[in-house]
């Protein structure tokens, strides 16, 4: 029996998308079966992040409105064979599932797969409720800003309310020359806020938008140090324990190729 | 000479029914329709371009020979020409169920083929086949929206990306299409899709769904048409 993840924030942009198609990728490739399950429906993103959208044929909908079987709509990622993804529909809206439904749909996804991991859409509505339903486990990705934050925290309570069990933060797009000079939230002053328990922190890495384009997750990717962060979620995900990475050596390294380049 | 009327013209609300003898002569009622319309271009003045054919049926070369008639005749400009086995709206479950709720419907307010949805059979002017159906959709195509119609579509604007056609004739897109585009949805392999910019997302012809390979450097993106030959989706230059 597989686990049933969540990812979600409250705000949009800090990249939730983003952390679903990465985790996806760096738990495949520590050879788990995972399948990643698009819930923003009307918003697809995900099969553009993970670049499969032209292999779309049925859709999330499709499959609870049974006009297909479940296998049918499941997306064989290209690059790592373990790796599925159930992609959204784009022509409909959040109204078109009920959370009955995608908690029907996640019993049967966790019977074949290892991790089942929902990419849930901005909003505290009907999107949210209908991605948070099937979910045992969720993932709360903020980046530290005060107003993502501030979401952060309305969406942790919910989600207690919802008795989805003690979520975990991922703390995404730190700059930590930024947070040195106080001019941005450092992790201790977000873990202080949302008293939740930090599964990761991830940098900010020019990295992460060039592979979002292409649409290759970067976890893949041995130079990226977001990509490393990942990597490291991904086995504490897998029950390791893994401290985290100083992110002191790689962004002052960046500083000093940033500076380098753009001689700033 | 008989006092049967073998051609009546009628002024319906939305065009002009055209009612003919089953029994007469084709000849007779082309002279007797000719007489009719020369006589009585104030009656077609200001009407509405749509017209009907009733009480026999026609063949599409008979239909086309009485529709040259009208227009030689007055300078009326018909769109829509309503066979007599299609007058029940919504029979067949046709076009007007097909655009269902949050998609884009086949015709804008200001097109031609307004009216259209009520009367799914209409068939345009000059079309081949009795049957080949066409939407005409002015405007692009954004992510999310579709067009599903019972016949051809012709969108003229662009098909962005996460938008899709459904149709069961032919597709053809006056702009790019980068959307999905779906032609014989209903299997017809003859059916192509073409564009004047052609990077779908993905392509389906009847059964058949392609797309464009991740690894694909020169991909035609000029005019062209996509068709199905042994099998197999072709793409070939316009």
């Amino acid at each position: 029996m597989g686990e049933v993840y969540v990812i979600t924030s409250g705000k949009g942009g800090v990249g939730k998308t983003t952390t679903t198609a990465n985790l996806g990728a760096g738990l495949a490739l520590l050879e788990k079966k995972v399948v990643l399950v698009d819930a923003d429906i009307g918003l697809r993103n995900l099969d553009v992040v993970m670049g499969l959208e032209n292999r779309i044929v049925f859709d999330l909908i499709d499959v609870i409105e049974g006009k297909c079987r479940l296998k049918q709509a499941l997306i064989k990622d290209k690059r790592y064979p373990t790796l599925h993804l159930l992609p959204a529909a784009q022509t409909k809206d959040k109204d078109a599932v009920t959370p009955e439904q995608m908690k029907k749909l996640c019993e049967q996804l966790r019977e074949e797969f290892d991790y089942v991991i929902l990419d849930c859409p901005a909003g505290i509505e009907q999107g949210f409720r209908n991605a948070i339903a099937g979910a045992d486990k969720a993932i709360v990705v903020t980046t530290p800003e005060v107003s993502a934050v501030r979401d952060a925290d309305r969406i942790i309570g919910l989600l207690e309310a919802a008795e989805v069990s003690s979520p975990l933060l991922i703390l995404n797009r730190i700059r930590v020359n930024m947070v040195k000079r106080g001019d941005m939230m450092a992790l201790e002053d977000v873990t202080e806020i949302l008293a939740i328990d930090v599964l990761g922190v991830v940098p900010d890495d020019e990295g992460i938008v060039i592979a979002t384009n292409k649409g290759e997750p970067c976890v893949c990717d041995k130079e990226s140090f977001a990509g490393q962060a990942f990597r490291d979620i991904c086995r504490r995900m897998n029950g390791e324990t893994v401290p985290l990475m100083d992110l002191d050596i790689p962004t002052g390294f960046m500083a000093k190729l940033k500076k380098k380049l753009f001689n700033k | 000479m008989a006092t049967k009327q073998i051609v009546t013209l009628k002024g319906q609300k939305d065009g002009i029914s055209i009612i003919l003898d089953a029994e007469a002569d084709f000849e007779a009622i082309k002279e007797s329709l000719r007489k009719k319309v020369s006589q009585g271009k104030q009656f077609f003045d200001g009407a509405d371009t749509k017209v009907a054919f009733k009480g026999r049926e026609l063949d599409d070369f008979a239909e086309k020979t009485l529709i040259d008639i009208i227009t030689e005749e007055t300078n009326l400009d018909i769109t829509f020409v309503q066979g007599e086995d299609f007058v029940t709206p919504n029979g067949n479950g046709n076009a007007n169920g097909a655009v269902g709720a949050g998609e884009v419907s086949v015709f804008g307010e200001d097109s031609e083929g307004a009216e259209s949805p009520a009367h799914p059979s209409s068939v345009p002017r000059n079309s081949g086949k009795k049957e080949s159906l066409t939407a005409y959709y002015h405007g692009g195509l954004r992510s999310g929206q579709s067009i599903k119609y019972k016949g051809s579509v012709v969108i003229m604007g662009d098909v962005n990306p996460g938008s899709e056609i459904v149709a069961d004739g032919n597709v053809v897109v006056l702009g790019a299409l980068k959307g999905m585009a779906h032609a014989g949805a209903s299997g017809d392999e003859s059916c192509f899709v073409s564009a004047l910019f052609l990077r779908p997302t993905q392509l389906r012809i009847a059964g058949l769904i392609s797309y464009v390979p991740d690894t694909a450097k020169n991909v035609r993106s000029a005019a062209a048409y996509a068709y199905i030959k042994d099998g197999q989706v072709f793409i070939g230059p316009l």
